[in-house]
């Protein structure tokens, strides 16, 4: 078999890559905004969970703070969004960047535990966070509407008048709203994790001491991401009470949908651009597909076992087996300066293993 | 710390910005309510409000499509096959017997795993692609998913199996009909309940810490208040054996258990245990599994639940035709005498009567005729109580027309009339 095609991060070639993407990712926004509403509706909740679960990422893929109660965290944004809009009279997508501001103070809250825990003990910390939250919703039932749960009536999700959209547009303003969210959340989530800090991410993921005797603070690494990755998820939860209107803590914010995320992440590859949009499109297609092959408890199992037959398939999860199917005929390598080979202690602080650099890049 | 590098920074920080400052910037300009919906005097339908207001009366001639989002899948899976089997085999009776006017009724199901935006994306495809007549689901969250736009379609929403009080509302909610009694007009019923049967009652409320069983909590303890009745403590049934003893020590002599289906029965074996014997206990009307009070023994004699569904399993209603012809409808289906299953099947029944109610209107079987009959139904369901109704007008939600109390006799195992139905209204 022939080499693989080296491409430089920041060349030409490499530009012309991103501008294909950026060019297919318009014309998937475009294709998606002409669908039918219920097809165009299945396309939004795909990007609300993507961005819910690249919120996941963060932490858990990128840092390794294995975390299975961010529900909680997507439930404290959707609750946000209600409450503002419900007893504040805010313009419902406004109140998404205040949800990610609730949730970042949250999820550094909840971070805390992890400076002196991890693994198991870590996601028994957010295990009891994601249980509690339906019960603190229940109990806060003056503000959130407690177990009769809130609705945000669809007049009160009208799209505002500087979009063009009427109130039976909505679901347009919807698509484009998460069209927004999902490029900036891609965008950030790459940017970071290619950034300085990103490197301290992953050291901090691969081995504490050193990252630690490298002069990183992990205690601020750890903290200011689970922060960042529960205001990210936060801000998917806003978009989700919009999305539904109607909001029931005990229905769509309990355990089993932060497991939910937790599958999407597993699946779609965890440390991954790209892994989220594949979570995404898992937890909302595989299920659509399965329960009309079988009906019943019968397409739960059938849901298990397409899950089961892709971890078979692809162990690093959708993007890391497309990405190792990309790496055959192309490799993208970060830049260098020109004459200077990469010295032993550039790679002592490099931030990915080849397995974890090549999902990276995909 | 390890920062990120000025350039690195700025590009990170810039688009960031410009979202943020242009979501808040505009924020000042979007609106939140101006209300499309009209208000109506009395009851009425203004169809120009429908997203399609022809489809709204055009006459439904072929088939009437029903689709029913349903947890088929997930943790109440159980009970919704139980009232899909009462559905089903009601409306297979209704077909066999020519449908409504000559018009069958098809009822399309989608599982939703009993998650709100499932239902949602269910209540879509059943509008949008499947253009079905009306809808149903389970649970309030899957009501709330569906109401906002069945409502906006102009498709009716029939006898779901919840009691919210926010869709209640006629004027936002016109084309949304719920099944289950609000917890407010059962627990008004066990308050005066109580209060004729007890002198001096010294009430205490258990309630199950889920949000059903504090939904029927807080119900109950707003209706003792509006009946000037005391409550002593208000304890959770987590630890039975303490709630029951809590109440021992409170002195209360009447006990209201919220409880939810599989904690019901496991009180009343606890006070047994802790000699705890109050003078009345009433409980919730989803606390009427016999299976759990046959399990409690002897510590469940004589507690008391509102019912207004008929129980085929007692023997003094063996011969009644509403009866034979339910339990012949239902031939093999396993557990024909629960009582979701007969609710199931009363949902049916109720759909139907609305149907061909509107098929015979003057304007002919429509999705205005529909809702304009579900809107106006008096109707004695052959499966509720006998003094029971199905009643609603413009000037009331729909709901049964009132309870009748009945005690769990632990010798003859199964729960006995004790009283007269009494209306709500």
């Amino acid at each position: 078999m022939s080499s693989p095609k080296v491409i430089d991060r920041g060349s030409a070639a490499h530009r012309a890559l991103l501008a294909g993407a950026v060019v297919l990712g318009v014309a998937f926004a475009l294709w998606g905004s002409g669908l039918a509403p219920f097809e165009q509706g299945q396309i939004t909740r795909v990007m609300i969970y993507t961005v819910a679960i690249a919120g996941l990422n963060v932490a858990t893929g990128y840092v390794g703070l294995l975390s299975v109660g961010h529900s909680a965290f997507f439930g404290i944004g959707a609750y946000t969004t209600g409450i503002l809009v419900v007893h504040h009279d805010w313009g419902a997508w406004a109140t998404i960047p205040v949800a990610f501001g609730v949730c970042l103070v949250v999820g550094l809250l909840v971070g805390l535990p992890a400076l002196r825990i991890r693994g198991l003990y870590l996601a028994m910390v957010t295990l009891a966070f994601g249980v509690a939250f339906p019960e603190i919703v229940a109990r806060f039932d003056d503000l959130t509407g407690g177990s009769g749960g809130m609705t945000i009536h669809r007049t009160a999700l009208r799209p505002p008048e500087w979009s063009g959209f009427s109130l039976g547009e909505k679901n347009q303003w919807l698509f484009w709203l998460a069209v927004v969210l999902v490029a900036v959340t891609i965008y950030v989530t790459a940017c970071l994790t290619r950034s300085r800090y990103g490197l301290a991410m992953s050291a901090v993921r691969e081995n504490e001491i050193a990252a630690s005797s490298s002069g990183i603070n992990i205690a601020i690494v750890k903290t200011a991401t689970f922060g960042l990755s529960g205001a990210i998820t936060g801000a998917a939860g806003g978009l989700f009470a919009m999305y539904l209107g109607s909001l029931y803590a005990e229905g769509s914010f309990t355990l089993l949908a932060g497991i939910t995320l937790l599958i999407g992440l597993v699946i779609g590859g965890e440390r991954t651009i790209l892994g989220p949009i594949f979570g995404g499109l898992i937890v909302v297609y595989v299920p659509y597909y399965t329960s009309d092959l079988g009906g019943g408890q019968f397409s739960a199992v059938l849901f298990a076992a397409v899950l089961l037959l892709v971890i078979f398939v692809a162990p690093a999860g959708v993007a890391g087996g497309l990405n190792r199917l990309v790496r055959r005929y192309v490799v993208i390598r970060p830049a260098r300066p020109a004459g200077h080979a990469p010295s032993p202690s550039t790679r002592g602080v490099s931030n990915e293993s080849p397995t974890s650099k090549e999902r990276q890049y995909s | 710390m390890t920062a990120l590098n000025p350039s690195r920074r700025r590009r990170l920080a810039l688009p960031a910005l410009v979202a943020v400052a242009g979501l808040l910037m505009a924020a000042c300009g979007s609106s939140s309510d101006d209300g499309d919906d009209k208000a109506s005097d009395g009851f009425s339908i203004n169809v120009d409000d429908c997203e399609d207001p022809a489809a709204a009366t055009a006459k439904i001639t072929d088939k009437i499509v029903v689709g029913y989002s349903a947890p088929l899948s997930g943790p109440v899976a159980g009970p919704v096959e139980l009232a899909t089997t009462g559905y089903d085999a009601r409306i297979k009776m209704a077909n066999d017997a020519g449908g409504i006017n000559g018009v069958k009724i098809e009822v399309k199901y989608r599982d939703d795993a009993f998650q709100p935006d499932k239902t949602k994306a269910n209540g879509t495809e059943f509008i949008q692609k499947d253009k079905v007549d009306a809808l149903a689901t389970f649970g309030s969250g899957g009501t709330g998913a569906l109401a906002d736009d069945q409502n906006a379609a102009c498709i009716p929403l029939l006898y779901p199996s919840s009691s919210d009080p926010k869709f209640l509302d006629m004027e936002l909610y016109p084309w949304t009909v719920q099944f289950l009694p609000s917890a407010a007009a059962e627990t008004a019923y066990l308050v005066k309940y109580i209060q004729d049967n007890v002198d001096d009652p010294k009430v205490g409320v258990v309630e199950n810490p889920t949000a059903s069983g504090k939904a029927q909590g807080e119900a109950f303890q707003e209706s003792a208040k509006a009946a000037d009745m005391k409550i002593l403590d208000t304890v959770e049934d987590t630890d039975p054996a303490a709630a029951a003893t809590a109440m021992k020590a409170a002195g209360a002599n009447v006990v209201y258990h919220g409880g939810v289906t599989g904690t019901c029965g496991v009180f009343d074996s606890a006070s047994a245990r802790v000699d705890y014997k109050p003078e009345l206990v009433v409980k919730a009307s989803n606390c009427a599994n016999a299976a759990e009070y046959i399990a409690a023994g002897a510590g469940a004699d004589g507690v008391v639940i509102a019912k207004y569904l008929k129980d085929p399993s007692d023997p003094d209603l063996a011969k009644d035709p509403a009866v034979v012809e339910y339990l012949k409808a239902l031939g093999n289906a396993p557990d024909p005498s629960n009582t979701i299953t007969v609710a199931g099947w009363v949902q049916a029944d109720l759909l139907i009567n609305t149907l061909q109610q509107a098929a015979d209107s003057e304007d002919g079987l429509t999705h205005q005729s529909m809702i304009e009959a579900a809107r106006d139904q008096d109707y004695a369901s052959p499966m509720l109580i006998d003094g029971v109704k199905w009643v609603s007008s413009a000037d009331r939600n729909a709901g049964v027309s009132g309870f009748a109390p009945y005690a769990w006799n632990a010798k003859e195992k199964r729960f006995i009339n004790v009283g007269d139905v009494t209306s709500i209204d």
